[in-house]
């Protein structure tokens, strides 16, 4: 076979193997849980089926046989001739890691890297151990429709496309966009000339406008996957830590077919990773230490997703030992992070848990405490536009929560004029925007402050940071922009209003050096405005290079 | 001359690998059907289908579903049907060529076996 189509079989094979391999995982923790069932065991005829059917086209002969091994085992196991006993299912899940960790090696170097020999001589003995050659001919009546369900709802007529293509097309459509907004344009001018002949052609704009729109949604929407993608690793990844520390925990999952953009998908599994070991970790406490405090021996995680507007908000709550405010505001103290006689109420001081390098646990586990903090958690999640916030209740638990935009190609801005430029800024992040004097702004620190009501907040001028002239308005706008509980105002001469705009990639080039640039976008007229990040702007001042070079070159 | 194949598989990679092996029929459409259901709507839209290949273990409607239903319209029950077995359904296979499919492949199958067959029972 070329070696171009196969990497592009590898890719779909790959695809349907995890599917596949989550059926499994899925099915062995319910066996785990519920005990032997034949049902269980029957579901997961059908996908074992395909796989190994796919594995041997592909040629990935260890796998297949792994697979067909497998197979055995549940077709005795649903016959009732086989008990999946909780040692036989432990095995299990441990062959379904190996098989895993198979697959995925082989798809990326597209040959395989083990015989899984000791995996297949497992499930020989638990093939040979649970009933002698002699009986091994059992007839048990075959059902034609066992593959049903296994999947979930049956598989409707799909194709696979590349994501890159439908990057690709999306882009495209926000070009036809802006190219319907400057045609609306065009016809109101030809209708102060030729009323008729601008009527005309401003219905015929109309009509296209909602089918340009129509089509933005429906790309829009193909981009979406329910969150599942990303929560279905969990079951597996709580009972493995739990495990190995010695714990109970018990994971609900909610919301799982919340539909998300693909681009957060993809970016959202490390942070809920982090934030789940750490719950197992140092959230839910040891059965005995739950007893002794009234709490049932096992400890409940649970990870819910909703959408409220344009965000998905994920929560995860633990009913562990919760989050101790004091031991935190004491280390808080020791690192400099706090000053002595500062007041921070519990909730501001909890925050500090996504502090960079910052920890309470006292002893290092092999799960989390591995220098890796909490930090990271907010660095994935403000990449991705979103925020999150921590709550803790002394001894009932902690909640998390993430806050993300429904997607990365598309956001909702408010547009500014400063200097003789338009920006924008991502509408999530702003908390208000109101019209100072001049003589209002106060000198701290070096810096313009402005009182907005009991709070100073320092303020940002967006076309001094751009390099541009000092403005020199009497009256301006102050964007008041929210961080946690952080605040900070951008100037701006002007406000145009609030727009939902298509994100256009920038060159490489500009958006490594543009740290304060979150990406950009065309209007109608074709000029291209920057989208200003808001992270950075808080950082300060790391904005100023980018801008000033796109200053120069205007 | 092949003009139409019905591929039904439950699997997107075998549907891809279908496009490729089928490639050397040029002017042959590739139909395809993620389960039996699916194909006896395609059967139903589309004319002039010359050659079904068929998988049994499918959900929604499995391959000896289909085949049965097939055999029963007169309008389809000519239409020549290749089943795609895999390693462990042997008697799957079998029930399948009584009711009437001409003939089998067993996955993992190289693409001169299946072009092999297909000349053996359509001539093309």
């Amino acid at each position: 076979m070329e070696s171009e189509a196969s990497a592009e079989l590898v890719v779909i094979y790959l695809e349907e193997s995890r599917e596949h391999l989550a059926a499994l995982d899925e099915a062995l923790l319910r066996l785990e849980r519920e005990g032997p069932s034949p049902e269980i065991a029957g579901s997961l005829m059908g996908p074992l089926h395909t796989l190994k059917g796919n594995s041997g086209m592909i040629g990935f002969v260890a796998v297949k046989d792994y697979v067909h091994r497998l197979e055995d085992v549940f077709a005795r196991a649903r016959e009732g001739v086989l008990a999946l006993d909780a040692i036989a299912v432990d095995r299990l899940l441990q062959g379904a890691a190996a098989l895993r960790v198979a697959v995925e090696a082989a798809c990326a170097s597209g040959s395989e890297r083990t015989d899984l020999g000791p995996e297949k001589a497992v499930l020989a003995d638990l093939l040979a151990g649970a009933f002698p050659a002699a009986s091994l001919a059992t007839d048990a009546p075959r059902s034609g429709r066992v593959g049903e369900g296994a999947l979930g709802s049956p598989r409707s007529a799909t194709v696979r496309v590349d994501f890159a293509r439908l990057d690709q097309l999306l882009n495209t459509v926000g070009e036809l966009v802006v190219h319907r907004t400057r045609l609306e344009e065009i016809a109101r001018n030809v209708q102060g000339v030729a009323p008729a002949a601008g009527r005309e052609l401003l219905e015929a704009v109309h009509a296209l406008a909602g089918v340009s729109a129509e089509l933005q949604a429906t790309v829009m929407d193909v981009r979406m996957l329910p969150i599942r993608h990303v929560f279905e690793r969990f079951p597996r990844l709580v009972r493995d830590l739990a495990r190995g520390q010695g714990k109970q925990v018990e994971l609900v999952l909610q919301g799982e077919a919340t539909r998300v953009d693909k681009a957060v998908i993809d970016e959202l599994g490390e942070p809920l990773v982090h934030l789940v070991r750490n719950a197992v970790d140092h959230g839910i406490e040891p059965p005995a230490v739950r007893s002794a405090r009234g709490k049932p021996a096992t400890g409940t995680l649970l990870l819910a997703a909703a959408q409220e507007s344009n965000q998905v908000v994920i929560t995860l709550l633990d009913d562990g030992g919760g989050i101790d405010a004091a031991e935190i505001r004491r280390r808080a103290l020791e690192r400099g992070l706090l000053k002595e006689g500062e007041v921070l109420s519990d909730r501001e001081a909890i925050q500090f848990v996504f502090t960079a390098g910052f920890s309470t646990a006292r002893t290092v586990t092999d799960v989390s405490g591995r220098g890796v903090g909490l930090d990271v958690v907010v660095r994935s999640v403000e990449r991705l536009g979103g925020l999150v916030e921590a709550e803790t209740i002394p001894g009932a638990g902690t909640k998390f929560t993430l806050q993300l935009p429904l997607t990365l190609a598309m956001i909702t801005v408010l547009m500014v004029e400063a200097g003789d430029s338009t920006y924008a800024l991502p509408f999530a992040s702003v908390v208000e925007s109101l019209r100072y004097r001049r003589t209002e702004l106060v000198r701290m620190n070096g810096r313009d402050t402005l009182r907005v009501r009991d709070r100073i907040v320092p303020l940002v001028h967006l076309s001094e940071l751009a390099g541009g002239a000092k403005q020199s308005a009497e009256d301006a706008y102050a964007i008041v922009l929210g961080r946690g509980d952080k605040r900070l105002g951008v100037t701006v001469d002007r406000l145009l209003g609030q727009q939902d705009v298509v994100i256009k990639a920038l060159d490489p080039l500009v958006s490594e050096a543009a740290v304060a640039i979150a990406g950009a976008t065309v209007l109608s007229d074709g000029r291209v405005v920057l989208i200003l990040d808001v992270a950075s702007l808080f950082e300060g001042g790391r904005a100023s290079a980018a801008l000033r070079a796109r200053a120069a070159e205007a | 001359m092949l003009r139409k194949i019905l591929a039904v598989d439950d699997s997107a990679l075998i549907h891809q690998m279908y496009k490729l092996f089928l490639s050397r029929y040029r002017n042959c459409k590739v139909l395809s059907a993620m389960n039996g259901l699916e194909a006896l709507d395609k059967l139903g839209q589309e004319e002039g289908i010359d050659l079904i290949l068929l998988d049994i273990n499918m959900p929604v409607m499995n391959g000896l579903e289909f085949l049965q239903r097939v055999q029963k319209e007169a309008a389809y029950k000519d239409i020549p049907v290749i089943i795609i077995s895999t390693e462990g359904k042997e008697e799957d296979t079998i029930r399948g060529l009584k009711m009437g499919a001409r003939g089998y492949v067993k996955k993992p199958f190289q693409a001169s076996e299946l072009h092999g067959l297909i000349e053996k029972i359509t001539g093309a």
